[in-house]
């Protein structure tokens, strides 16, 4: 007999004693209902599984790739830029930018804050950054470029806890190891706006690119831009990468070469800015600002090219702050972004009077013989017009080295008198009023004013029409003519290269980065030769010569100069303003190599000031770049 | 002649529920190990499947000795279960060790008890042998009230560790035997409207004046329920990510150990609460199909079990199990998947969790003796043995 037997006698013993143990007969009605539960529970189950996996899973599965799978872009360096002795003027540096992957976020509004307060950018700023990126969802959003290594070690203590979405790559970032040198030429990178992404220049650009904003960045943005890399990372619930899903390496931008020699740009920096402290010694206390081409005549390479004041162009590495961008456009601040020598419009003054020259001498209005009696004021009009000295009898030669006025308001009279724009006609042959298409963007076309423009541009009837004394202003370079020094640099040119107006450029070459083989050449092949004879040419390059001589304008600035130079001063008058100073000249006078133009803005007179600056200028270009041949030997 | 008894037992044991189980168990453990097994924390791959291994072979251990007592006897022993239960739950406030805020485990030394899950069977037991020994028949409100007093008090001191999943499962299998018992139907409109009342004045009246007897993440899960928006961080995006793993395997699933959702922690608690997740992101509908086609033999031989058994007892407590299965089966996949509020009530046989498996290894156990007990009665040779005596 065993214990269970014993127990089963046991149960069934009391069992039957108590009587209330059978079974209730609606039991089984009751275990049927349970059953019928349990079906219709699990077909709710089945139901809705079917419905997740079988009908939504194509969704599902997105949102799974959607955890899982980032793509991480790699962004290219940009090309490099190199002066004309393949010194670097523009390289990069290894950075590091903090992205944000939303879909990754738990907490949205509360990470956003916490990270906006740790990379000190304003979550709008965040915020407008992943809006850029709302469709495309694998892609995680750089939204801080250039972190400082505190900031790195704060967020990467914190990601894992705090920032499951935020990450930290490396990110090329522009650095400037020549600093403000050639600032303006440069020009900075930033983020494509949206204002650029309708451009159909960018057209395959997408949001969130880094393009050249100014300067050579931006004109030369297609060679100089890389193709983007990107990496395919899967990555686990912190947000830790767990296996690289593909890997696609970026290809850095090709490199530019340009004409600019950098030990001229920086003399020439340097001598613009002596120029405004000479200013400012010679009581022109208001000269604020000027600009300065050092150019090859026959080529139209241009060696350096400045402009006052400048800015530091690392202030845009990484985003320029608000707090920098408002004080770099602040009033008093005087435009440091604009670009002078290209940008800014002057009278050009009695530079001009080489162009007044050539009209005259080719449209046979005088001879280089015939001559004018200056008595210091023209009063053939019913204003008298005065010149800045009382220089006797003068021919064409005389007048220029003078800068006689008189001489010219009689010349400017008899084209008026002509009816002839034979002034105007030869100032847009020189390049003026229109661009010179120097590779350069923010280039001013300047104003050369004809009847036409008077009647379009005058507000009253009398201001519509031409008068005697525009063309007498005309031509001395003075009323309603306005050209940019780069123009005049130009004009300067053509004199010196026998007529040849030459297309004014900063780009010699694009090379490959990697490799550094010449993958095309930038400089311009077009020019216009003018139709001028040798014989006007040379009547203004004597005058020009005899310009630079102790009996003219410039006093004793070029005594002494060897090579000989050949220049011409310019004071302009600007309404409200004090004058400002010109010069322009080219050397060697008798085999020219170089055309320097420079303006100092309220500067005062163009001998006093512009000149010493253009002589600092030629003396840095015939140290630097043609240095005295040794002398020949003996025998 | 005791291997010949032995014999006898092992030949009625009910094999469909047991392989069943068995085969339950052997998908669990593969979903665990796959769950667990890249946890880089983890001394050893295998650390989560050895333990839940240890947990079934000592629940098979259990079961079989369960299923070879006769049932009928615990009857007797009502009050000691009773006593029991509410003394290792109240050990638990005593010497409990807390899991992230709440108070559910005793520490053993080798391994962590889960009362509540203890708790579970052993109301099974008292409930139905309460019910069991009313005189035939008898209806009265007292027999409702006197069951409800009997389950409210461990399902309070539960709730209150707070463990909100056991404490339902509780009253699940309260309600469930009730029925089956036969009350009638006014009790159970009293008890509704009671229980609407009493949630009235938890949830709105009582936290006005400044009581709150529920804790705020328990509030916060009710409304994730309701409004998944409610909170995307925390118990919304659990929900989220689970419903992204299963839908995503669609039909055939992303293959054993291939979930991304899974493997690179997508899923949260996913060996415990969220392991069906993993199921259906790894082996699809048709994994999932599998696991239903198995728990519902479990249903069907347990409906069966309480027909054939020979007493009103054995049919509650199989009545009672079934619930207690039935019940933390629907709500955990429902909660998956959406359907259920998120309340930690784990899936029977395939969830880690080495309480909850001996827990239902011992209900299984029951299930087995009484279909012992009911074939015995019809046995022949049993019955010439009886003669024998």
């Amino acid at each position: 007999m065993s214990f269970l037997q014993k127990s089963e006698i046991n149960n069934r013993r009391k069992n039957g004693a108590n009587g209330s143990d059978r079974k209730l007969p609606s039991l089984a009605f009751r275990a049927g209902v349970l059953g019928g539960l349990a079906v219709l529970l699990f077909a709710v189950l089945i139901f809705r599984i079917w419905f997740l996996q079988v009908i939504s899973g194509d969704d599902y599965i997105a949102m799974a790739d959607n955890n899982r799978v980032r793509i991480i872009r790699e962004e290219a360096p940009r090309g490099l830029i190199y002066d004309r002795n393949m010194q670097p003027l523009v390289e990069n540096r290894a950075g590091l930018a903090v992205t944000v992957f939303p879909a990754a976020m738990v907490n949205p509004e509360a990470e956003l804050a916490a990270l906006s307060q740790a990379i000190g950018t304003p979550v709008e700023e965040i915020k407008q950054q992943l809006a850029l990126h709302q469709e495309d969802t694998y892609r995680s959003v750089v939204v801080k470029k250039d972190i400082t290594p505190e900031q790195k070690s704060f967020l990467i203590e914190r990601i894992p806890l705090y920032f499951p979405g935020v990450d930290i790559k490396k990110f090329p970032l522009r650095s400037y190891p020549e600093e403000n040198t050639a600032a303006h030429v440069l020009g900075h990178v930033g983020q494509i706006d949206e204002d650029e992404l309708m451009d159909p220049r960018y057209s395959d650009y997408s949001p969130g690119d880094e393009i050249g904003k100014d300067g050579v960045e931006y004109q030369f943005d297609r060679y100089l831009r890389g193709t983007d890399g990107s990496r395919e990372v899967e990555v686990d619930a912190d947000g830790r990468p767990k296996r690289e899903l593909q890997n696609i390496q970026s290809q850095p931008g090709n490199n530019v070469v340009l004409t600019i020699d950098t030990r001229m740009q920086k003399a020439t920096e340097e001598a613009l800015a002596g120029g405004i402290d000479l200013a400012h010694d010679s009581g022109y206390l208001s000269a604020n600002g000027g600009a300065a081409v050092v150019m090859n005549p026959n080529d139209g390479q241009i060696y350096a090219i400045a402009s006052y004041p400048s800015f530091d162009p690392d202030l845009w590495v990484g985003g320029i702050s608000d707090a920098d961008y408002e004080n770099l456009n602040r009033e008093g601040a005087n435009d440091p972004l604009l670009n002078r020598a290209i940008a800014g419009q002057y009278p050009p003054a009695s530079t001009f009077k080489v162009v007044t020259a050539t009209a005259a001498l080719e449209e046979d209005v005088v001879s280089p013989l015939t001559d004018f009696t200056c008595g210091g004021v023209w009063d053939v009009l019913s204003q008298p017009f005065k010149c800045w000295g009382a220089h006797g009898s003068v021919d064409m030669r005389t007048a220029i080295i003078q800068s006689c006025d008189i001489y010219f308001y009689n010349v400017g009279y008899r084209f008026y008198k002509a009816d002839s724009l034979g002034i105007q006609r030869w100032a847009s042959m020189y390049g003026m009023g229109r661009e010179t298409g120097v590779d350069l963007p923010g280039e001013a076309v300047g104003r050369v004013p004809d009847p036409e423009w008077k009647r379009s541009f005058g507000q009253t009837e009398i201001d519509q029409m031409w008068l005697p004394g525009d063309s007498v202003n005309l031509s001395i370079g003075q009323g309603d003519i306005l050209v940019t020094p780069l123009q005049l640099a130009t004009t300067y040119a053509a004199i010196a290269n026998n007529g040849r107006v030459v297309t004014p450029h900063v780009g010699l070459r694009v090379e490959d980065q990697v490799t550094g083989v010449e993958l095309a050449n930038l400089q311009p092949e077009e020019f216009t030769q003018l139709d001028v004879s040798l014989d006007t040419l040379q009547v203004i390059k004597d005058g020009l010569v005899g310009a630079t001589g102790p009996g003219a304008t410039v006093g004793d600035t070029f005594v002494g100069f060897t090579p000989q130079i050949a220049g011409k001063t310019g004071t302009a008058q600007v309404a409200g303003k004090t004058d400002y100073a010109w010069y322009v000249a080219y050397a060697p006078a008798d085999d020219p190599q170089v055309v320097v133009a420079v303006l100092i803005e309220q500067g005062g007179g163009g001998g006093k000031v512009a000149a010493p600056v253009t002589r600092s200028i030629l003396e840095a270009y015939f140290n630097i770049m043609q240095p005295a041949a040794p002398p020949p030997p003996e025998g | 002649m005791l291997t010949v008894e032995i014999r006898t037992y092992i030949r009625h044991l009910d094999y469909a529920l047991l392989a069943a189980v068995l085969g339950l168990i052997v998908y669990g453990s593969v979903i665990i190990y796959s769950a667990t097994h890249g946890d880089p924390d983890l001394p050893s791959p295998y650390y989560y499947l050895r333990i839940q291994m240890f947990a079934a072979v000592l629940g098979l251990i259990i079961m079989g000795m369960v299923a070879f007592v006769d049932y009928r006897g615990l009857r007797r022993y009502r009050m000691h279960i009773y006593v029991g239960v509410l003394a290792i739950i109240v050990m638990v406030y005593i010497v409990g060790s807390a899991v992230k805020g709440s108070q559910r485990w005793i520490d053993l030394g080798i391994f962590n008890l889960q009362p509540s899950e203890l708790a579970k069977v052993g109301m099974v037991l008292v409930l139905a042998a309460y019910l069991a020994d009313r005189p035939r028949g008898e209806l009265e409100a007292q027999t409702t009230l006197t069951t409800l007093a009997y389950a409210a008090l461990p399902a309070l001191l539960i709730f209150f560790e707070p463990d909100f999943g056991s404490a339902l499962v509780l009253v699940a299998i309260t309600v469930a035997m009730l029925y089956l018992y036969g009350i009638r139907w006014t009790h159970f409109a009293v008890m509704a409207v009671a229980v609407s009342g009493a949630l009235l004045l938890v949830l709105k009246a009582l936290p006005a004046v400044g009581i709150h007897l529920l804790q705020q993440y328990q509030i916060d899960r009710l409304l994730v329920f309701l409004n998944p928006e409610h909170d995307p961080g925390g118990a919304g995006y659990n929900l989220m990510q689970s419903k992204i793993a299963i839908g995503s395997g669609m039909i055939t699933g992303k293959g054993l150990y291939q979930g991304t959702q899974a493997q690179l922690n997508f899923l949260p608690e996913h060996h415990t609460d969220f392991v069906f997740s993993v199921l259906g992101e790894e082996l699809g509908f048709i994994g999932a199909a599998v696991l239903f086609g198995l728990f519902m033999i479990i249903i069907w031989r347990g409906i069966r079990i309480m027909l054939i058994a020979d007493n009103l007892f054995g049919s509650l407590v199989a009545g009672g199990i079934l619930t207690m299965l039935l019940f933390q089966f629907f709500v955990n996949i429902g909660m998956t998947i959406g359907i259920m509020p998120i309340t930690g009530i784990t899936l029977p046989f395939i969830s880690y969790g080495g309480s909850a498996m001996v827990s239902n290894m011992l209900a299984i156990g029951l299930l087995e003796s009484i279909h012992v007990r009911s074939k015995l009665a019809g046995d022949r040779r049993y019955r010439r043995a009886q003669v024998t005596v």
